[in-house]
């Protein structure tokens, strides 16, 4: 038995659970993606319908006959030869991803499946499900028409736009970072909307906010008080002003979330909730690979424990 | 779950954001007006080092990530895995909701 965890060398929260599988006494190949082909060796071949052969560093070798479990942290992506021209990099790149990344992906026991993080970080995919899943979904407009836009949200009242990713970028020297924020109704039908997809939903007066994480079976609410106006907003543009609660989690909420992870492919997700102000729960967004270290350590909930349960569990979703 | 899904995505992971001198252009994207420098997040003190034996990174040779510990369990997150003297990501997690 074997975990493979898949991930760059500065990533503390691999690193707990590192230690509680080696607590368990199981075998750890922690690689990160950006070693191949320079620093990591691939040989396999197809056996009787699986794939056979080994994952190599100068210090380790893996027989991907004993994996039961690969965790997707946070890979970097493949780095070829400084001399290599755009064209080799390309080709290198594309024929890397095809032969290393699917081999890996005929392993067992993925947390989560690659394939499923990718089309879980679609965000109309995730709240029409989420939406189907039972759960309250505020109204979401995805635009780039500015004259419809400010009619909806006029309709609407008062509204938040939102990015549809991480949205960082770098520019004058500088990197940038869009958080929620909230819209006055003079840019509902900015020109400007015009120049890509633009996503807006309806303002939920909230009281306070809950992340769930999920692993597996294990679902771990942690409600997140704010003291400040910008938290209030955005909690993550003001950390200080976070303080944590472990809420109950709504029986019907409860199953939503695990109808909603069932819907996405996941066995692990960090979902986002609103509560307004009248108890009622707004499901926001679910990151299939969101953090949870600081969650663990302000509610001491067992994330990384079941996470280390779940690797070494054999699963093929 | 299909092979052509996995490979198509394979892998998610992300180099570090070039630091660009870019001027904002006449076609600027609304939602780009909204842009702030990230807030800091915690960050590895500069003389944890990872350590190819054990796996994990290190701090004067005994091994940083003590469950519990949290500065460990917070969350340095490096779109490149690159040390702390690069700008520091923040969470790739993307919004919430105000």
């Amino acid at each position: 038995m074997a975990v493979l965890i898949l991930t760059n060398t500065y990533d503390p929260t691999a690193d707990d659970v590192i230690r509680r599988l080696h607590d368990r006494d199981v075998p750890v190949f922690r690689v990160d993606p950006a070693d191949f082909p320079q620093r990591l060796k691939l040989h396999a071949e197809l056996d009787a319908g699986h794939w056979s052969g080994v994952v190599e560093t100068e210090k380790r070798s893996l027989d991907l006959s004993t994996v039961v479990g690969v965790w997707y942290r946070r890979p970097r992506r493949f780095e070829f030869p400084d001399g290599m021209n755009a064209s080799e990099v390309e080709f290198a790149q594309d024929e890397a991803r095809r032969g290393f990344g699917g081999v890996l992906n005929t392993l067992p026991g993925w947390l989560n499946h690659p394939a499923a993080i990718g089309r879980a970080e679609y965000k109309p995919h995730q709240l029409a499900e989420a939406t189907s899943a039972g759960l309250n979904v505020p109204r979401t407009l995805v635009t780039n028409d500015p004259a419809r836009a400010e009619q909806w949200c006029s309709d609407v009242g008062r509204v938040v736009y939102k990015p549809l990713g991480a949205a960082t970028f770098s520019e004058d020297n500088t990197h940038f970072s869009i958080y929620t924020t909230p819209m006055p109704p003079t840019g509902w039908g900015d020109p400007a909307l015009r120049h890509t997809a633009h996503l807006f939903q309806k303002q939920i007066d909230k009281d306070y906010e809950v992340r769930v994480t999920v692993v597996d079976e294990h679902v771990f609410p942690a409600g997140i008080h704010t003291r400040s106006d910008a938290a209030q907003v955005d909690w993550r543009t003001d950390y200080q002003a976070l303080t944590y609660s472990t809420p109950p989690l709504p029986r019907r909420v409860l199953a939503g979330v695990r109808e909603l992870t069932r819907r996405l492919h996941l066995r692990y997700a960090a979902m986002d909730f609103a509560v307004d102000r009248s108890g009622r729960w707004w499901f926001l967004e679910a990151n299939p690979n969101g953090q949870y270290g600081w969650i663990q350590h302000a509610t001491t909930h067992e994330i990384g424990e079941a996470i280390a349960d779940a690797l070494t569990k054999k699963e093929t979703r | 779950m299909s092979t052509t899904a996995v490979i198509d995505v394979f892998p998610l992971g992300r180099g570090a954001d070039p630091v660009r001198e870019d001027q904002p252009s006449e076609c600027r994207p609304f939602g780009m007006r909204y842009a702030v420098p990230p807030q800091d997040g915690p960050t590895v003190p500069g003389d944890v080092v990872y350590d190819e034996e054990v796996q994990m990174l290190t701090r004067g040779g005994k091994i940083w990530a003590d469950k519990g510990d949290p500065t460990m369990t917070a969350a340095p997150t490096f779109k490149d895995g690159s040390k702390p003297t690069t700008p520091a990501d923040f969470e790739q997690d993307s919004d919430k909701e105000a």
